[in-house]
């Protein structure tokens, strides 16, 4: 339970640099407008290389603050597991963008950071120290925004075993 | 005469100063207005079957320690089949809706079960996350049942059902929010209805929303329904439009000032106060209409309103006093239950019917002065041509030694009825008849081990840690103990983790507890883990003898394998199984010292110990009466019938105060027998009236939505329909053989 805790956290993690890269593929106002609204997802991720896949679902729902934030609420769910995805995405200049968003995270130590667009896809990384386990957690997340109302997310991370790279998984999200 | 503790003098004295009288009821009235927009309602029944007892005590424990259960709610999908892509995708789906909806904290479901992997695996859902075939649907259901047994009591075994415990936040199960979350999960399963699925809800907070939602109902729809059968019967009665808004002033008041002082007191109506407010109604219309019949026949003979309105007050006000306040003592006598719910209806409901009293003495009058004012003058009323019913009972009067005799054997019949009915508790009772709660928990409770769980507190030695094995042998031999009473599969504990973890070679230690959020290991461990839980999954509709019975194997099993200092049960079934029915025989108790209370006013206010023992078996008769043919039907005594034969018998004994009083006003002039035919003679038509007109109102409330207020009434029905019998027939042979000494002139 305590390992499906940590893989449910880092999922979390990633799932919520999800609006911030959304945020870049035009980085412009109208990816505010794209976001505004509310989204849900479904996908099936993991938690290790050898893990089984499980089901997640997530709610999103972003609103305008000002013309470079947007508020974000939400949630995702594994079963037995939620968690909260409340917080804000904002426009620091031209390209780059800030988030804190995930302050009720409680078993992640740095909340705030920031990403990059390349191209009609966004790569966006980080890593952080999970409070369980204690361990570096880093993950790469690619984002495939399909059009206004849809987009994927497809997550990666490193196994803190092997230190080699594995697919968690990909959520496609849809706008409600 | 009857002497009515000097309270009648209230309506003369308003009628000597009628417009400040008047002034005081209307401040009073605008008072009871604030209070009704404030008016609070509660579906609360855990509080309401509250006492000292052992029972309470270790149910408090178990909330303390642990988490308040009393919060999940379950939710019941019906699926054609469940195991086929289609029918295990849409629960899947359902699942996470509630997972993610803001009210629910968590959920126990056969999607949440997990179980361990190896080391490369690591935790994972016991279900695949995706399906490829039905037949691969088909199987894990079965391999799930197999590994993880408690699975069982989550899912049907034929396939067409699945449950899940929504285990919601307190604050969004509060009173005053438990049927806005209740609607709103309601609305989130209906968004999953289909031709092949229906999704409802059952559980504690469902039940107090729906109780909530019908008490709410009863109040809008039955009080005003009440109200009007009894103006409507006025005009009947009367053929007179100001006669019958005279007569029903007093009970138009009488309900605004008890919602109103219940709104400014912030009492709120529970499923047990729900009756007063229709009850209030009749009883206080029955009451006027004494007054207003005793107004009209001497308004025949004295042309003076205020002084035909005084009389009527002195010959009548002080036995509508007494009558008041036998069935305020009939009701305060529930509080001898020592139970919080009747504790509340007893005291709250004397208070009404006092304060009803003063409606009728107060607002009857001033009503009546400022209609005389206006030149209203009553007309003789059909009522007293129903003075032909008292012909049998006067023509018995010959044969009393008889009607005595058969008096007491069917007195004696039903005082052993009342030692030997069976008591029954169902919160589901209190549910109306179309409600989907109600038939979701039945189905519940037939298809699965119930939805309300029982649970086995398991006190750990503290000296050891939580892994030490004598401490593991305490819990693996309360399972035991638990698998010889209930079925495999109908409950879980922390020993289910245990043995997943021993699988990967590990061992459950306080440690890896404490790295789990609370509101996971609320449901195993309590927070200071000295205590471990086993939850079994039950119904809170068992009768008294199934429960007892479960409790018994259960100490049983607990006491072979010497547990029984560390181990407790506790849970709602054991409240609604075992309290609620002692609280039932309590009740019945609490009858019969209402009986004797009544008895002894009567010999006070009649200054006769003779008279007052006179109505002994009069009054006693309808209630053993009613038991009695319970009895013969096989209908179990529950809740409201026993709060229905209190109050009932606080409503009959009014008629043989009515009776008493003409009697006693008749012995002034006449001998004993003569006192006897006349009184008959004289107040039989008012008393077929109160009782028709009771019983008409009451009729109403069989309309409910709630089984157990259509109960309530028809029990309170036969009680007043008893009473009048046994008042023309009984309590005139005894009052025959009186001698005429012993009569307080």
């Amino acid at each position: 339970m305590l390992n499906k805790l940590l893989a449910a956290t880092t999922l979390s993690l990633a799932i919520l640099a999800v609006p911030t890269t959304t945020l870049q593929v035009s980085a412009s106002p109208k990816i505010f407008d794209n976001m505004t609204g509310s989204f849900r997802g479904k996908g099936l991720v993991k938690s290790g290389p050898k893990a089984k896949k499980e089901s997640i679902r997530c709610r999103l729902s972003g609103k305008p603050d000002g013309a470079k934030k947007l508020k974000m609420t939400g949630n995702c769910a594994v079963s037995g597991f939620v968690f909260s995805l409340n917080g804000f995405i904002e426009q620091t200049s031209g390209n780059s963008y800030r988030a804190n968003m995930f302050r009720s995270l409680a078993n992640l130590k740095q909340s705030n950071f920031s990403g990059k667009r390349s191209g009609s896809k966004i790569n966006f990384s980080f890593k952080a120290k999970d409070r369980i386990g204690k361990q570096d957690v880093s993950a790469r997340i690619t984002m495939n925004v399909k059009n206004a109302s849809s987009f994927d997310v497809a997550i990666s991370r490193t196994d803190p075993k092997s230190g080699k790279n594995f697919s968690v998984g990909t959520i496609k999200f849809a706008k409600r | 005469m009857i002497n009515g503790f000097g309270l009648h003098k209230l309506g003369l004295v308003s009628l000597r100063y009628p417009l400040i009288a008047t002034l005081v009821m209307i401040m009073i009235s605008l008072a009871a207005a604030i209070g009704i927009s404030r008016l609070e309602f509660s579906g609360e029944n855990i509080e309401i079957l509250r006492d000292n007892s052992q029972e309470l005590s270790d149910y408090d424990e178990l909330l303390g320690q642990f988490r308040n259960f009393n919060n999940d709610a379950v939710i019941l999908m019906r699926v054609e089949n469940l195991a086929t892509i289609e029918g295990i995708e849409t629960f899947r789906d359902l699942n996470f809706e509630f997972q993610l909806d803001e009210r629910v904290e968590s959920i126990l479901s056969i999607f949440s079960l997990v179980k361990y992997g190896g080391p490369d695996e690591g935790w994972q859902s016991a279900l695949p996350a995706e399906y490829n075939s039905d037949a691969e649907v088909l199987a894990s259901l079965k391999q799930l049942a197999k590994d993880i047994p408690s699975s069982q009591s989550l899912f049907s075994p034929n396939f067409d059902s699945a449950v899940m415990v929504v285990y919601t936040k307190a604050e969004a199960t509060k009173d005053k929010n438990v049927q806005e979350t209740m609607d709103a999960l309601t609305e989130l399963g209906k968004e999953f209805n289909s031709e092949t699925v229906s999704v409802t809800i059952a559980g504690q907070p469902a039940i107090r929303a729906d109780l909530i939602h019908s008490i709410v109902s009863d109040l809008m729809l039955l009080a005003p329904m009440a109200f009007l059968f009894c103006a409507v019967l006025a005009f009947v009665l009367f053929r007179q439009p100001m006669a019958m808004a005279l007569c029903a002033l007093p009970s138009l008041l009488s309900i605004g000032w008890f919602l109103g002082g219940a709104g400014l007191t912030g009492t709120s109506l529970n499923f047990l106060t729900n009756i007063l407010p229709a009850l209030i109604i009749v009883i206080v219309f029955a009451d006027t209409l004494h007054l207003y019949l005793k107004w009209q026949k001497l308004s025949e003979k004295e042309d003076d309103f205020l002084v035909s309105l005084n009389q009527a007050i002195r010959e009548v006000g002080p036995a509508c006093a007494l009558s008041s306040v036998t069935t305020a003592a009939a009701l305060l006598s529930l509080c001898l239950s020592g139970n919080n719910g009747l504790y509340e209806l007893g005291i709250v409901g004397a208070l009404a019917v006092l304060g009803g009293f003063v409606c009728v003495v107060v607002a009857l009058p001033l009503g009546a002065y400022w209609a005389s004012k206006a030149g209203f003058k009553p007309r003789r009323s059909v009522a007293s041509k129903v003075g032909l019913i008292a012909g049998p009972a006067m023509k018995l009067l010959n044969y009393r030694k008889a009607v005595l005799v058969c008096g007491l054997l069917l007195c004696a019949a039903g005082l052993y009825a009342h030692t030997v009915i069976d008591s029954r508790f169902r919160l589901i009772d209190y549910l109306g008849t179309q409600s989907e709660v109600s038939q979701s928990e039945t189905f519940i409770d037939s298809t699965y081990y119930g939805s309300t769980p029982l649970f086995a507190i398991v006190d750990m030695n503290q000296e050891l840690t939580l892994d030490d094995p004598k401490n593991e042998e305490r819990v693996y031999d309360t399972i035991e103990a638990v698998k010889d009473v209930f079925p495999a599969g109908s409950f879980y504990s922390l020993a289910d983790f245990a043995d997943e973890i021993k699988k990967a070679g590990g061992q459950i230690n306080e440690e890896l507890i404490d790295e789990l959020p609370r509101f996971l290991t609320s449901r195993f461990i309590s927070e200071d883990k000295s205590q471990v839980l086993v939850t079994i999954f039950s119904s809170a509709n068992l009768s008294e003898s199934e429960m007892q019975e479960r409790l018994s194997k259960m100490n049983l099993a607990l006491e072979k394998r010497k547990l029984e200092e560390f181990v407790k049960i506790t849970g709602y079934p054991v409240l609604s199984g075992v309290v609620a029915p002692r609280l039932m025989d309590n009740l019945r108790i609490s009858l019969l010292v209402a009986v004797l209370l009544s008895i002894i006013l009567i010999a006070i206010s009649t200054r006769s110990i003779k008279l007052g023992l006179a109505c002994f078996v009069p009054n006693m008769l309808p209630i053993v009466c009613v038991e009695l043919i319970l009895y013969l039907l096989g209908i179990p005594l529950n809740m409201s019938i026993a709060v229905a034969l209190t109050v009932a018998f606080g409503i009959a004994v009014d008629d043989s105060i009515h009776m008493l009083n003409q009697y006693m006003l008749n012995r002034r002039d006449h001998d004993n027998l003569p006192a006897v035919a006349g009184a008959l003679k004289e107040v039989t038509p008012a008393l077929f009236s109160t009782t028709l007109i009771l019983s008409g109102g009451l009729i109403i409330m069989c309309f409910s939505t709630l089984p157990a207020m259509a109960v309530f009434a028809l029990v309170v029905i036969m009680t007043l329909v008893f009473a009048f019998l046994a008042d023309i027939f009984q309590l005139p042979a005894y009052l025959a053989l009186l001698n005429k000494q012993e009569v307080s002139k």
